[in-house]
């Protein structure tokens, strides 16, 4: 991928950001305002986007969407880089039977219908701004372990850990101090390279009224009932759709441009 | 042999019951349990709610109705009755699966022959426009989110143009009529789930043939004289196939994702769309009933890919000779 496209996708997300971020300096309308007398409204020089079916202003929850779409996306994968992160590594550190159990947990969760038992967990933990980002980050781990594991593996044995214990140092300051920062850089960009998926499968599930609750908006959720917006303010209906393919569009530009794609291989290591 | 055969069908079974349990489990913690419809009724009485909870075996301890039905599931292969239309879960499934399969036959196809021929020929002419623009637009389909895909295709294909409709299957009598009828049905669900799996599928395809290009043996049949045709269907496509086709099987979970999203936005009568009707309207048995046919099926068409593997090549085939097996070289 060329550098160009890269300066591209940075100032894309930049903006995003920014406009989320600036959100209320932006729009002359509060995030739920409702205006009876527009309701479902095409676009006009007040309402650039038009208005929602309660009559709220479209760019302006497009605005205040972006945050928490983004929001969700980072938490997602920071959760997502955790588990990861202590599965893979007590697999790696401990090896024996605790890496059995985390191989077999991998495959586990390679091997369901992840989007339907993410649904029904959605459905049963009830779907709130801080239980979605633990809900996906709980269904996306695996790559992480996967490549923390394998560091681990690979560090184990080295001098320096040999070192470190000679020099009296214990398991847990040998891991964190030790092992851990040699696995930072390949979990970093496994992680940010999971952001476009988890913002995907976050504005799936709001999309089918299972992710974050309205009126809080996210790109997802203000698409819920979209299809029957079609044809009366198809601007409404496609807005936020567009914005999350352009998002997602950029952070694959930026962080998984190089390879084919993250592995899929259902054996876990 | 046998003995990987027999680990393979143990591995399976233990993934169909771990998600069973789960799920089971996670039924159970929504708010109300299965009864939770019910009792959000406010002419429900307490005594309506004892009697309900009952009559669908929820009153004995948790591990107990598992275990029941557990033996009703796996031994009987029943997998009880819906909460809300009252007809066996089984049955329901049954009549819906076919829609499935019909959707997700139909964009395999698609993204196989798409995704085959524009992964080839980004692979041919690597680093050219074509592979740039290849490279843009796969990264574009695994960006784009499904359902909005769906939505901006009803719009512009049939609201717009008037040309497909906007969802449902086609009644079996139009189909009997003209075939083209249930074929319009088809042909946006199916592009639609297929743009994904497509994209990533033949980025596998691309990178692999790449390399194989590259490879010594590429070279001797080229000095030979073949044909660059023949040097890239014949030599280089056997080495970078198998890969990309376990590639293809491994992201099946993915579309059973795919299913319940774009059955959703097409209505299309299938298990998805039967999947999420059941999730909101709190019919657990046929919720449950879905994940755990779905998980079988994951299973079932991954042991199919294996098996396919196996047979397109020659190196994974275990031999009396052979130095490791794969489960040793990992």
């Amino acid at each position: 991928m060329n550098a160009r496209l890269r300066t591209l996708a940075v100032i894309l997300l930049c903006l995003i950001a920014g406009a989320a971020l600036l959100a209320p300096l932006l729009s002359p309308f509060q995030r739920d305002e409702i205006d009876l007398d527009r309701i479902a409204a095409a676009p006009s020089p007040a309402h650039m986007l038009g208005t929602d079916s309660l009559g709220r202003d479209v760019l302006t929850r497009l605005l205040y969407g972006g945050r928490y779409t983004l929001l969700v996306a980072g938490l997602s994968v920071a959760v997502a880089a955790c588990a990861g992160v202590v599965l893979g590594g007590a697999a790696g550190w401990f090896g024996g039977a605790v890496d059995r159990i985390v191989a077999g947990l991998v495959h586990l969760f390679l091997s369901i219908p992840v989007f339907l038992v993410l649904l029904v967990a959605a459905a049963a933990f009830g779907a709130r701004l801080w239980t979605i980002p633990l809900l996906i980050g709980a269904m996306s781990w695996m790559e992480t372990a996967r490549i923390v594991r394998a560091r681990f593996m690979q560090v184990r044995g080295e001098e320096f850990v040999a070192a470190a214990r000679a020099a009296g140092a214990g398991a847990p300051r040998i891991v964190l101090r030790h092992l851990l920062p040699q696995a930072a850089a390949p979990v970093t960009v496994a992680a940010t390279a999971g952001l476009a998926n988890a913002m995907l499968v976050e504005s799936a599930l709001s999309y089918l009224g299972f992710g974050v609750q309205p009126p809080v908006p996210t790109w997802g959720n203000m698409l819920t009932g979209a299809a029957l917006m079609l044809r009366s303010s198809p601007a409404a209906a496609i807005a936020p759709g567009l914005m999350i393919f352009i998002a997602c569009f950029a952070f694959n530009m930026l962080f998984s441009a190089t390879g084919p794609g993250l592995a899929n291989d259902r054996r876990p290591w | 042999m046998g003995g990987r055969i027999l680990k393979r069908i143990l591995g399976a079974a233990v993934v169909v019951i771990l998600v069973s349990i789960a799920v089971f489990a996670l039924l159970h913690l929504a708010p109300g349990g299965p009864a939770g419809l019910a009792a959000q009724n406010p002419k429900t009485t307490g005594d309506d709610l004892a009697r309900i909870r009952e009559s669908f075996g929820l009153d004995r301890p948790l591990p107990l109705q598992y275990l029941l039905w557990f033996r009703q599931v796996f031994l009987r292969l029943d997998f009880g009755t819906s909460y809300v239309t009252g007809r066996p879960v089984s049955r329901m499934i049954a009549e819906r699966l076919p829609a499935t399969l019909e959707l997700m036959g139909a964009a395999l196809l698609l993204a196989l022959v798409a995704g085959g021929v524009l992964g080839t020929l980004a692979a041919v002419r690597r680093g050219g426009a074509f592979d740039q623009v290849f490279s843009l637009l796969t990264t574009a389909g695994l960006s784009v989110p499904v359902f909005w895909l769906g939505l901006v295709s009803i719009y512009i294909f049939s609201i717009r143009l008037g040309l497909l409709p906007a969802g449902g299957r086609g009644a079996l009598a139009e189909a009997a009529g003209s075939p083209g009828g249930r074929l319009a049905h088809l042909v946006l669900p199916a592009a639609v789930l297929a743009i994904a799996w497509l994209a990533s599928w033949s980025r596998y395809l691309r990178a692999g043939l790449v390399e194989t290009l590259e490879g010594d043996f590429i070279r001797t049949a080229r000095a030979k004289g073949l044909a660059e045709r023949s040097v890239i269907l014949k030599h280089a496509m056997r080495g970078a196939l198998l890969p990309a086709v376990t590639v293809l099987f491994m992201q099946i979970p993915a579309l059973f994702t795919g299913a319940v999203i774009t059955e959703t936005v097409f209505a299309w009568p299938g298990m998805g769309r039967l999947f999420y009707e059941g999730l909101q309207r709190q019919d657990y048995t046929r919720v449950l009933g879905i994940v755990v046919i779905s998980s079988f099926l994951i299973i079932l068409l991954g042991a199919l890919g294996d098996i396919l593997c196996l047979l397109l090549d020659p190196r994974t085939r275990p031999a009396e000779a052979a130095p490791m097996t794969p489960e040793e070289r990992t």
